[in-house]
């Protein structure tokens, strides 16, 4: 099986792309008020191309190894749709921004086709039976990746995804906050190519794939041929739907655009942009190997998954390989459990003073790993909550405590029962006493509030 | 018309801005006066010739008033500040005026009044110009003579006879430069010569700028890597005058040249291009210009442009109508523009919108344009439509180096009455461009200047890029 994705990003920029109105929606924006002739495409208006986005997509066409033309060149894609004001879309053809390129992941590399910029359409509101058009959208800076057949299966497809959005992140050219990113996927179990549409994030694109790879191995068990097509992905119902074959793919007729003239990209120019490009995460990773004499496994998931500020954050005060161990399997299991990416600086000091405990060994693995996730719940002093260097008496350890005291305080237990909450602090008195006061107080009061109420 | 015999001689023409405007700065006349005279006569050309598609009273009578006022507090100071204090302008209607329907001649845009002015629009105003109106012209630019008028538009008339039409595509444009009794330049547009043919047909003076000295912002797209604003006016000073004004880099323009026109140079030989079908009175009218301008001092050759001759017209229609199939796309009745009553799928409405809004001549070229950048013919025609302009270029180019100026007349006929043009067919009507295509797929300046006939023609200079300057001085010369 053969999985190849057209990834579709917002760029995090200022202003849209061919025109000064804002790229960036306000929190409570009325529709079609970020719009000015050149984005609704009134009659005589002219497009303008914002340089700041074509410095963002050259980091990134740079960064991932891609030919650069000699000369930025923009087309027109016709077509009709609501969405499009001007029934033609300004993009990019024969002459992308880049060619080729690779795109290194933590499963290895992955060879690109091209990437490219271009203007995003508006946006269609569904109203049942009517649709209305939001315009706010039309004309923000889009960059389209688009990689060879390589990824071998749905896990990889996200992987891809998710790590491609780490480095758009790294490049500071991409804002999950802001902007979008939209995936359309082709697969091919045998040479028979089908596309898949419409999937947005990369949980949608697994699952897509995942159908569609047991939907053709089915098609092929009963004995039919797989039909040469584009579906689109309908994620209520979790499957996918034909859209048009091959024979009505619509044709494009692309010309040049010719409001704007081929503008030279010039070496000084490149240059400037690559050398303010950061630290990729390949050579981190090959640089924290070195530096902190961490696994290369650890290393590679850390730089790969965004966590290597974290993790050098984590290693200035706790022994590296412990950070990276930790930082790759707990901290990146909480975040992918919350869907998260983001670790506030309080958050990542907690962090490292929590993995000071366990490497002084004042805490268990297990607390530790009930202690991080509480700290994503909700930021405290670790160092106050455990106490004066003790370990504190929590999870199935505290519950086997609550039981003992539970079953040897009956009559505290019945005095609850009928309406006295006063004997649940006699109760919760019991077990600080059994503790020697390195129980959860918190954690305590809940158990026992379960445990009593039988 | 008598009253435009008078105006014709040329010091005639030249001398009638300066004229008003040393009655204006004596306090003979005011400007609201001229505009309220100007604005009756207008009302009764635009009967008699239906020259007009909108004329902007309301706006003419507030820009008179407010430079009324201005002058009243500068007094003569006021021309340092509007060097075109009082001349009337009239746009072509595919240029867009603020407030003022602006339709290209089209009913898909019936109604539409832009919320921004063109940039030309803005310079002249900023200038001193009155703005009078808009010009009638072929739908979207789409033919030579202005009569593929939209639906529900009027076919402008010839001022030097009725039965006659005034060229294409800015024959309002030229009409009206024509048959105004007042100071008045037109604001026209040309693609493939839709400023040098309505000129030449109703005898006055059309200049197509390099592609890219006058900014496009705001003009109604026909062929954007083609089109080009520049005026028709009785004398070559109100040419150059109005030119000055609006030539130059707009920063909202992405086409627009940094680079500014060339000194005044005085060629000493010009290149006579030899043409196929010219009619003899319009060809000996021609020679006797060339005499003209030998007697001062300029010797010509003849020349032929082979590569030019055969491939221009096919270049051009193809390049043209592929770029426009795509401009035309967005009138879908969705946004603003002629809007049947909403029924059935968004497709549906767009068919609907589409196939009633366009006239046959603008579905013609739709149909053409995508068809040639369609993918299997992509290479077959668009691209090398492309490849084929720049060896033309390159032909202009070589010859160019040589002369000064090239030389030919600006059509091959006298204007051709109405009942005549029915006759014709398509490919008919796409020839008669054939003069003219060379140097507006090439982007070179081109200037049409009358020629003395029994009817009205025009003597076309072609110069290299950024010589408007030498083409006016040699047009003085012819």
């Amino acid at each position: 099986m053969r999985i190849g994705l057209e990834v579709h990003c917002g760029l995090d920029t200022e202003s849209k792309l061919f025109c000064a109105c804002s790229a960036r929606p306000s929190p409570e924006e009325r529709p079609n008020s970020r719009c000015c002739p050149v984005c609704l495409g009134h009659p005589g208006s002219r497009p303008l191309t914002n340089s700041r986005a074509v410095s963002h997509a050259l980091r990134v066409a740079l960064a991932l190894g891609c030919r650069i033309p000699a000369e930025l060149r923009f087309a027109r894609k016709s077509y009709f749709y609501p969405d499009l004001p001007k029934n033609f879309q300004i993009t990019q053809y024969d002459h992308p921004l880049g060619g080729g390129g690779t795109m290194e992941t933590s499963f290895g590399s992955v060879a690109l086709r091209r990437i490219h910029l271009e203007e995003d359409p508006g946006a269609i509101v569904d109203r049942g039976s009517y649709v209305l058009v939001d315009y706010n959208r039309s004309g923000c800076p889009l960059l389209e990746i688009v990689t060879e057949p390589a990824l071998k299966n749905a896990e990889e497809a996200r992987a891809f995804v998710d790590e491609l959005s780490v480095l758009l992140g790294c490049l500071g050219v991409y804002s999950p906050e802001r902007n979008i990113l939209k995936v359309d996927a082709n697969i091919s179990l045998s040479d028979v190519r089908v596309e898949i549409k419409n999937i947005l994030g990369q949980r949608e694109l697994q699952r897509a794939l995942e159908y569609e790879e047991a939907r053709q191995r089915e098609t092929i068990a009963r004995g039919e041929a797989i039909v040469q097509e584009t579906r689109h992905w309908d994620a209520a119902l979790g499957a996918t739907k034909p859209m048009r074959s091959k024979e009505s793919e619509e044709d494009y007729g692309y010309i040049e655009e010719p409001d704007l003239v081929p503008h030279p990209l010039e070496k000084g120019w490149l240059a400037e942009v690559r050398k303010a490009l950061p630290e990729l995460p390949l050579s981190r990773s090959r640089r924290l190997v070195k530096q902190y004499r961490i696994a290369e496994d650890d290393s590679r998931i850390i730089c790969f998954s965004g966590l290597a500020d974290a993790f050098e954050t984590i290693a200035g005060s706790v022994d590296p390989v412990l950070a990276a161990r930790w930082t790759r399997r707990e901290v990146l299991r909480v975040l992918n459990l919350r869907g998260e990416r983001v670790i506030s600086l309080e958050l990542l000091r907690q962090i490292a003073s929590l993995l000071a405990l366990v490497e002084k060994k004042k805490v268990t693995d297990a607390i530790a790993k009930e202690l991080l996730e509480k700290l994503f719940e909700k930021p405290f002093d670790v160092k106050t909550r455990v106490g004066a260097g003790l370990s504190v008496v929590m999870g199935d350890e505290l519950r086997a405590v609550c039981e003992r005291v539970v079953k040897e305080n009956q009559k505290a237990v019945s005095d609850y029962q009928s309406g006295r909450p006063e004997a649940l602090d006699f109760l919760l008195g019991q077990v600080m006493r059994a503790t020697k006061g390195r129980a959860d107080p918190g954690a305590a009061r809940l158990l026992l509030k379960e445990l009593g109420k039988a | 018309m008598p009253a435009r015999k008078k105006a014709t001689s040329k010091q005639g023409a030249s001398a009638e801005l300066p004229a008003l405007q040393g009655r204006i700065l004596q306090g003979e006349i005011t400007l609201s006066d001229h505009v309220h005279e100007a604005v009756d006569s207008l009302r009764e050309l635009d009967r008699e010739y239906a020259m007009m598609t909108a004329i902007s009273e309301e706006l003419a009578r507030s820009q008179a008033k407010a430079l009324d006022a201005e002058k009243r507090k500068l007094g003569k100071d006021i021309l340092r500040a509007r060097p075109l204090l009082g001349l009337c302008v009239s746009f072509k209607d595919a240029i867009c005026v603020r407030g003022v329907q602006s339709a290209a001649g089209s009913k898909a845009l019936k109604g539409y009044t832009p919320v921004f002015d063109a940039t030309v629009v803005s310079r002249l105003r900023e200038a001193g110009c009155i703005v009078l109106g808009k010009t009638a012209q072929d739908e979207f630019g789409f033919g030579s003579f202005s009569v593929n008028v939209g639906k529900d538009f009027r076919i402008p008339r010839n001022p030097l006879d009725r039965e006659r039409c005034c060229g294409g595509s800015s024959g309002g444009a030229a009409a009206l430069a024509a048959a105004a009794p007042f100071p008045h330049v037109a604001i026209a547009e040309s693609t493939g010569g839709s400023i040098a043919a309505p000129a030449a047909f109703c005898g006055v003076h059309g200049l197509c700028p390099t592609y890219g000295l006058v900014s496009r912002n705001g003009l109604i797209d026909y062929a954007n890597s083609l089109d080009k604003i520049g005026p028709i006016a009785r004398s070559l000073d109100d040419v150059s005058r109005v030119l000055d004004v609006i030539a130059g880099f707009d920063a909202a323009d992405a086409t627009s040249l940094q680079r500014t026109m060339a000194p005044e140079a005085m060629p000493k030989s010009i290149a006579l291009v030899k043409q196929e079908g010219v009619a003899e009175e319009v060809a000996s009218a021609m020679w006797d210009a060339v005499k003209r301008m030998e007697s001062s001092g300029v010797s010509y050759k003849e020349v032929s442009l082979p590569y030019t001759a055969k491939f221009a017209l096919a270049a051009y229609y193809i390049i043209a109508t592929s770029e426009a199939s795509t401009n035309l796309a967005r009138y879908c009745g969705l946004r603003y523009g002629f809007q049947p009553p909403v029924e059935g799928s968004a497709e549906e409405h767009f068919t609907v919108t589409r196939g009633e809004a366009f006239g046959a001549e603008a579905k013609r070229r739709i149909l053409l344009g995508t068809y040639a950048r369609m993918a299997g013919y992509r290479s077959a025609y668009y691209e090398r439509a492309l490849a084929v302009r720049s060896r033309i270029i390159a032909e202009y180019q070589g010859v160019l180096k040589r002369f000064g100026a090239l030389v030919s007349p600006a059509m091959p006929l006298f204007p051709p009455r109405f009942d005549e043009l029915s006759q014709l067919t398509p490919l008919q009507h796409y020839a008669m461009d054939h003069l003219l295509v060379g140097p507006n797929l090439a982007g070179l300046p081109h200037l049409s200047i009358p020629l003395q006939a029994r009817l009205p023609a025009g003597l076309l200079l072609i110069g290299n890029h950024l010589q408007e300057k030498t083409l006016i001085r040699l047009g003085r010369m012819a």
